[in-house]
């Protein structure tokens, strides 16, 4: 199936053997396709970080978009991920799956950037850009204006719910729920355990459900 | 069954149900269950309720800009 009109190359997957850089012994097959395509990147494959970045762009900007509530960041963020992978292309080696690196970068600069406070300097939060009418979400035709206004009161209470929650919340259920991530790798992209990642969600869809439990 | 909200499995099974991914059994066990259980009823249907309001925020439509800038920066 050909991907967002992208002619992909069609790579012989169990071709290549690929050496850890470290000890020179060979990588046991991933059956990881990013991190195969990853490993070629190392190795000086332009086409296949295109590849990448084409796949995992859309994805990381709506995690972002979701993390910090504003468009311009999640696309400055999304850009400095990618950046970072590029940058560390040399270093790689497979030891998580390429999502579970990708989203800890993510996660990573996003935590940073609600941590140093910065987006209470911001101009263009996501209700802001709602309110002037310039929000990317795709108003639904089949709606009337009545349903779309119901529609986007409801959505500003949810975007409201998850920002009110604490930062690792917000990144744990914006995985869970909309990446739909598993546990194990949650807990890669935030770097806690198995358990505390149950705690987290908890944690957080306890406070979610107090406050959007009048949409019932 | 044992109350879910006093035993370690609280977290996986409330969400579980609330997403709609808990196997057949384990549905029907946990709702046996909220019959007879105000704590898990509450939290069982507010986390449904929950799931269902989070939907409404859908995926957007990825701008053009990181086209225009990866051009110039992955070069």
């Amino acid at each position: 199936m050909e991907s967002h009109g992208l002619q992909a190359p069609q790579p012989s997957w169990n071709a290549r053997v690929y050496y850890n850089r470290a000890t020179g012994s060979p990588i046991q097959q991933t059956h990881d396709r990013d991190a195969d395509l990853m490993l070629r990147v190392r190795d000086g494959d332009q086409r296949s970080f295109e590849l990448l970045l084409e796949k995992h762009r859309g994805p990381m900007i709506h995690f972002l978009r979701r993390m910090v509530q504003n468009d311009a960041v999640a696309e400055e963020l999304t850009q400095e991920v990618f950046l970072r992978v590029y940058k560390s292309r040399e270093n790689y080696e497979p030891s998580a799956k390429f999502t579970t690196w990708l989203f800890r970068i993510a996660t990573h600069l996003g935590l940073n950037w609600i941590r140093d406070g910065r987006h209470e300097k911001s101009h263009t939060s996501l209700d802001k850009e709602t309110t002037e009418g310039a929000s990317r979400q795709v108003p639904d035709r089949r709606r009337t204006v009545e349903q779309e206004l119901l529609y986007e009161a409801k959505l500003g209470e949810v975007r409201q719910a998850i920002r009110s929650l604490p930062a690792k919340q917000r990144a744990a259920v914006t995985m869970h729920k909309y990446e739909e991530m598993e546990y194990a790798q949650i807990a890669g992209a935030i770097g806690c355990s198995e358990s505390a990642v149950k705690s987290l969600l908890f944690r957080a869809y306890e406070a979610l459900r107090v406050r959007l439990a009048h949409m019932l | 069954m044992r109350c879910p909200l006093e035993s370690d499995q609280t977290a996986e099974l409330v969400i579980a149900y609330g997403a709609g991914t808990l196997d057949p059994d384990a549905t029907a066990a946990f709702e046996r269950h909220m019959k007879c259980c105000d704590a898990c009823r509450e939290a069982g249907t507010m986390q449904r309720v929950v799931w269902a309001a989070l939907d409404q925020w859908r995926d957007v439509v990825v701008s053009a800009i990181m086209d225009r800038t990866r051009a110039v920066e992955f070069r």
